[in-house]
């Protein structure tokens, strides 16, 4: 047991340093990618009014944007080790502020779009492994296609248009409602309320992924000698499939979910920004158009980190379920 | 003869008609005739602000979150013609070099300190004067400013300067020198939570998704505010944005939030107002820049057959949706005290166009091209990309073949105003509330400077620079528009740019709110003390 839990341990310690130069690449790739595309953040600081050089030249200096770009980086990089993201050009906030302010709003929207999008996924893949090519696996597999090859950005607007304007059943926009000042509960169904639109426009996709990988890992599994075997020993159909199947055909799906985690905020981008969520994707879209380049750099800084964690918790998860990738 | 009996029987069948007729009306013609109080404003808004010390900031976002919490010394009205704001009356010394203003004695900042004369000069001295891009050109005029006691300002000018009022009255945004005075101004944290003489108080600002502001109960122009609250709701999608709109979310959107594609859409449509009123600080002209710099513009004749190429009616029905006019010259048609008609016309005539091209040297080869170039536009911006793509075509007819290029908006600044790096570009420029302010800039020699929206053509004429001195220091309105009259016609015949449209500004709003853009030129600062609600109360309070 102990020499288990030191494999575990020392596992843990490797995947962990691996993490480190990860981050540091990410900074400096995303950096120098950032400051070489064209366009200048005072340009678009300023308006359509012409500014003076000089007060041109004030807000360069104020920001630091006339040193030599490996100036800059450095001087980033020393920062971000003492905890300092840098002062949004365009928010005139401290970027860590700005971006800690957002982060409740995008897990709210990721949480429950990974929620529903594996649940549902897993129970409609078990479904259809249940009864392959019946009405309902065929039917499955149609809304998978059609789920997975419809546009975050499309299915957002067509919803937006059918539920939130001709059938209003939901709100079309933002997290809360502002005519009215709901407190406590009614709050929380208010914002509820607000969040299924985005919710299932970010999760559908993932949904289809999901619902067409365990299909497959559950027919996969199902072919395997130890079903034949517990079938032999006179177990019942469904504690096979539910008690002995289902948990292996699973395990595939916690990689799945982990490594969703970076597409979901990438989506989470186009997402937030057709229902006004007030989450990272929406600052990312607003940052990239102000070339915010602080404000884009700490979000990288904090979404490669987020990524990161999750994927390595889910390789801990994993490892725990499968003890064969420690030892390897 | 009349009866007693008839004449009692007359006016009562009257009184009845009357009665029958009010009570037909609908509700809110009604209630237009007196305003009511209660209820909320939904401004939609393409982004979060950045800043909300208006005197240091000139972004429009920044303007509509925040407008309703601070007031001006004097407001512009739909003429550009002062009315009063902070300073109730003001008197211009016969010399036009003396601005005496005479302070309301009743406002108080929203935390309860008195405002006074102080408060101005800190303002326009501290802040417009030296954090404001415009206020900064503005204010070098005044020599100085003084406060004889709280309640009176003076301001000497070097020169007679009438853009003086219109900069005041459109951006001359006073804030509390209690709160700013030896701090640094552009962190100040009151820039985030500010502290205004406005109808409106500053509540909460919820990055992202929205900002609040609550009715001052102790606002200085007795009876207003009519709204309990504005809330400003920060949308970034443009369709997304119209769907709250029409899905009654949002109640309000200024043109810079209305998609021109949108505007038909709404006009007409019941629940719906839009306007073209109450954007007279801020006209804007779409224009072609050439860079003179190069051959062959630099050449008269070729600049003359590019714009005899360009249809402009046809530019401004598709890409402008004929909400505009075509342009004629610098200054559009809305600036009427400026504006002339009697400059050079360049109507559309492919076939002018083409044999002025063969006089300048520049036959068609064998392949039918006479030469190749390129336009530049902002991609983001629908009706630049679509009249450059419209441009493109046209001038592919008379045999000279354009490349197309749609970059973002700052690689467009960057290659246009900073390294000069283009043939042709079309973008439009606001001209804003005087030709002195917004319109000088992109002709005057003394400005060919790498800087954004700075003259990036390299035109150069010394009678254009001397008019547009002249017209700005002449002490009368009629003197100036003689100036401006002629800077007008020697640009058309020069021609460093082809003046495309006078593009349609428009603002809509949900017709259950009135009183909005109805006599300020630079409306939606003042929505604050003017929108009320037709389902309010006869009296404030709840």
């Amino acid at each position: 047991m102990a020499h288990e839990s030191g494999a575990l341990w020392r596992y843990a310690c490797r995947r962990m340093t691996h993490a480190v130069p990860l981050v540091l690449g990410v900074v400096v790739m995303n950096f120098t990618l950032i400051h070489l595309a064209p366009g200048d953040p005072i340009l678009a600081l300023i308006g359509e009014f012409q500014a003076s050089p000089e007060y041109v030249q004030s807000v360069r200096q104020q920001f630091g944007l006339e040193r030599p770009l490996p100036v800059q980086l450095g001087l980033y990089l020393w920062n971000l080790l003492r905890g300092d993201f840098g002062f949004s050009f365009a928010l005139k906030q401290p970027v860590l502020e700005v971006i800690l302010d957002r982060v409740p709003a995008t897990l709210l929207l990721m949480g429950v779009a990974i929620l529903y999008a594996t649940v549902c996924g897993a129970l409609c893949g078990v479904l259809s492994s249940r009864r392959q090519y019946s009405i309902a696996d065929n039917a499955f597999t149609l809304v998978a296609l059609i789920g997975y090859s419809m546009p975050v950005f499309w299915l957002g607007q067509i919803l937006l248009i059918l539920l939130g304007l001709h059938y209003p059943i939901f709100p079309a926009q933002g997290m809360e409602s502002l005519r009215e000042s709901y407190t406590g509960i009614a709050r929380g169904l208010d914002i509820l309320h607000h969040l299924v639109l985005p919710a299932f426009t970010l999760g559908l996709g993932y949904l289809a992924v999901d619902l067409r990988f365990t299909r497959s890992s559950m027919i996969e599994v199902m072919s395997q000698d130890y079903i034949r075997t517990a079938r032999a020993k006179g177990l019942s159909e469904r504690v096979v499939f539910y008690k002995h199947a289902l948990r292996n055909a699973l395990i595939p799906l916690v990689t799945i979910t982990g490594l969703n985690f970076g597409f979901l905020l990438a989506g989470a981008v186009l997402t937030e920004t057709v229902y006004a969520w007030p989450g990272l994707g929406r600052l990312m879209y607003d940052s990239i158009y102000a070339r915010d380049y602080p404000v884009l750099m700490g979000m990288f800084v904090v979404i490669s980190v987020m990524v990161i964690v999750v994927n390595f918790v889910t390789d801990m998860v994993y490892s725990v379920l499968d003890p064969r990738i420690r030892i390897r | 003869m009349v009866t007693r009996r008839a004449f009692c029987a007359f006016h009562t069948l009257a009184a009845l008609a009357l009665l029958v007729t009010i009570a037909g009306l609908p509700q809110p013609i009604l209630a237009q005739e007196s305003p009511r109080y209660g209820g909320t404003l939904i401004i939609g808004s393409g982004g979060d602000p950045a800043s909300l010390n208006l005197a240091a900031s000139f972004s429009t976002i920044d303007t509509l979150a925040a407008a309703s919490i601070y007031s001006f010394l004097v407001v512009s009205d739909s003429e550009l013609a002062p009315q009063p704001d902070l300073a109730e009356s003001w008197k211009v010394s016969d010399d036009g070099l003396t601005y005496t203003f005479a302070l309301v004695k009743n406002a108080t900042w929203h935390d309860g300190k008195p405002f006074t004369s102080a408060d101005v000069k800190f303002s326009l001295a501290e802040v417009l004067g030296k954090l404001h891009p415009r206020g900064a050109v503005v204010m070098k005029v005044v020599e100085s400013i003084e406060t004889p006691n709280p309640y009176t300002v003076v301001l000497k000018l070097k020169y007679p300067y009438d853009p003086l009022m219109k900069f005041l009255g459109n951006e001359g945004f006073i804030i509390a020198k209690h709160l700013y005075e030896n701090t640094e101004i552009l962190t100040n944290p009151y820039n985030v939570k500010p502290v205004g003489t406005g109808p409106f108080v500053f509540k909460e600002w919820k990055r992202g998704s929205h900002l609040t502001l609550e009715r001052n109960p102790n606002y200085f122009k007795k009876g207003k505010p009519y709204l309990d609250r504005i809330i400003v709701k920060v949308v970034p999608d443009g369709n997304s944005r119209m769907i709250a709109f029409e899905a009654k979310e949002i109640d309000y959107l200024y043109y810079v939030n209305l998609p021109t594609s949108e505007v038909s859409r709404f006009k007409g449509r019941p629940g719906f107002i839009v306007s073209d009123k109450g954007h007279e600080d801020g006209p804007s002209v779409m224009l072609m820049a050439f860079n003179l710099r190069k051959a062959p513009f630099n050449n008269l004749k070729v600049r003359q057959a590019i714009a005899l190429a360009i249809d402009k009616q046809y530019i401004e029905d598709k890409a402008d949706y004929g909400l505009g006019i075509p342009a004629t010259g610098p200054i559009p048609s809305i600036t009427r005290w400026a504006y002339t008609s009697n400059v050079t016309r360049y109507g559309y005539d492919p076939k002018k166009a083409e044999q002025f091209l063969d006089e300048a040297g520049y036959p068609r080869k064998a392949d039918g091209v006479r030469f190749r170039t390129s336009v530049i536009a902002d991609r983001g911006a629908f009706l630049y990309a679509k009249a450059a793509e419209i441009i493109r075509d046209q001038l592919g007819k008379v045999g000279i073949q354009v490349e197309l290029k749609l970059v973002d908006r700052s690689s467009m600044i960057d290659a246009t105003y900073v390294r000069w790096d283009f043939d042709l570009q079309v973008h439009g420029l606001g001209t804003g509330p005087d030709p002195a302010i917004g319109v000088a800039r992109t002709y005057v020699s003394t400005n060919i400077k790498p800087v954004a929206f700075a003259n990036c053509t390299g035109y150069a004429n010394k009678e254009v620079d001397e008019l547009f001195d002249l017209a700005e220091r002449a002490p009368s309105v009629k003197k100036r528009a003689e100036y401006y009259h002629k800077v007008q016609q020697i640009l058309t015949r020069d021609l460093p740019y082809v003046w495309i449209s006078d593009y349609g500004l428009n603002s809509a709003w949900r017709d259950e709110f009135k009183g909005l853009h109805t006599w300020a030129a630079r409306s939606y600062t003042k929505l604050g003390d003017d929108t009320w609600w037709v389902k309010g109360k006869e009296t404030p309070g709840k």
